[in-house]
């Protein structure tokens, strides 16, 4: 019932199993997803700085997001403010295309929220 | 007991059936663990490669699987395809190992292996068509450790069928009847 090449099968099994668990998670920081026109961009939210682009300036400040300005009509997105982690929320510029979200734990366990 | 075919056909229809009534009839038996189901079918498959007739326990793997997607009214769905996959990668795992270790390897050693790739494979069918970033996480572990219960108790019996002196060989070509 047991024999040698058993001990083998089941280390590897072991380790496969117990790998996930004894693996150290590197705390990632948050990242900040914009997609404009189809493309997407990637920032850390953890460094300060002010991206320009063609149609709007998305400026990144104490892990907060939001569109310094815009040359869209309503302003709709500039209005929006600051953007937090913790919301789960996007800014949103429909005229220029623009998706500004925070990329990380997809799953709250809520679907949605009205308010 | 010797069991003589003339064809392998009768042998693989015989116990293709044999495998999914087991299939069928596991349904009643509850663990005590959620999510595992036992796989008593794969005893079958075990005996076979155990026995050396390794194309004969693909086919009863594979047509096993058909069956069972005919009797859950899920034929060529997507769970089914998950199904006819884990068998396929799990029968090509268990045919390596004993074709490697031969008689240095236990048959509960090959069935915990089998049962571990079967469910493995389909985790990462499922993260692929659901979407979900793949890679190697706690799930994983968690599924391998419940893939341990129903190896060893597959292996298990699959070990007792194996102690049993049935001898599978093929008829003479000349004799009638």
């Amino acid at each position: 019932m047991f024999k040698p090449a058993d001990i083998l099968i089941y280390s590897l099994i072991l380790i496969m199993a117990a790998y996930p668990f004894l693996k150290k998670t590197e705390k990632t920081q948050p990242l900040i997803k914009a997609v404009i026109d189809n493309r997407s961009y990637f920032f850390e939210s953890s460094k300060d700085s002010i991206y320009n682009f063609e149609h709007a300036d998305i400026e990144v400040r104490d892990g907060k997001v939001r569109i310094l300005n815009s040359d869209c009509p309503a302003q709709i997105c500039v209005k929006k403010g600051w953007l937090q982690k913790e919301e789960e929320d996007r800014i949103i510029c429909m005229p220029n295309k623009t998706i500004i979200s925070f990329r990380g734990k997809k799953n709250s366990g809520i679907d949605a929220v009205t308010e | 007991m010797v069991y003589q075919y003339k064809s392998r056909i009768y042998m693989i229809a015989v116990f293709s059936a044999l495998a999914s009534l087991l299939q069928l009839l596991e349904i009643f038996i509850i663990l005590p663990v959620p999510f595992v189901k036992i796989g008593l079918a794969n005893a079958i498959v075990l005996f076979f490669l155990a026995r050396k007739e390794y194309g004969t326990a693909f086919m009863i793997n594979i047509i096993r699987v058909f069956i069972g997607g005919f009797y859950s009214g899920k034929l060529f769905s997507l769970p089914f395809m998950f199904s006819i996959t884990g068998a396929s990668a799990s029968y090509f795992i268990m045919f390596l190992l004993i074709f490697i270790f031969r008689k240095k390897i236990s048959l509960i050693a090959v069935s915990i292996s089998g049962a571990v790739i079967f469910n493995t494979v389909q985790y990462f069918l499922f993260l692929f068509f659901f979407g979900g970033d793949i890679s190697y996480g706690k799930t994983l572990g968690v599924i391998t450790l419940l893939s341990i219960i129903p190896g060893v108790l597959t292996g298990t019996v699959a070990y007792y069928l194996n102690e049993t002196d049935i001898t599978i060989k093929k008829a003479p070509q000349n004799q009638r009847g």
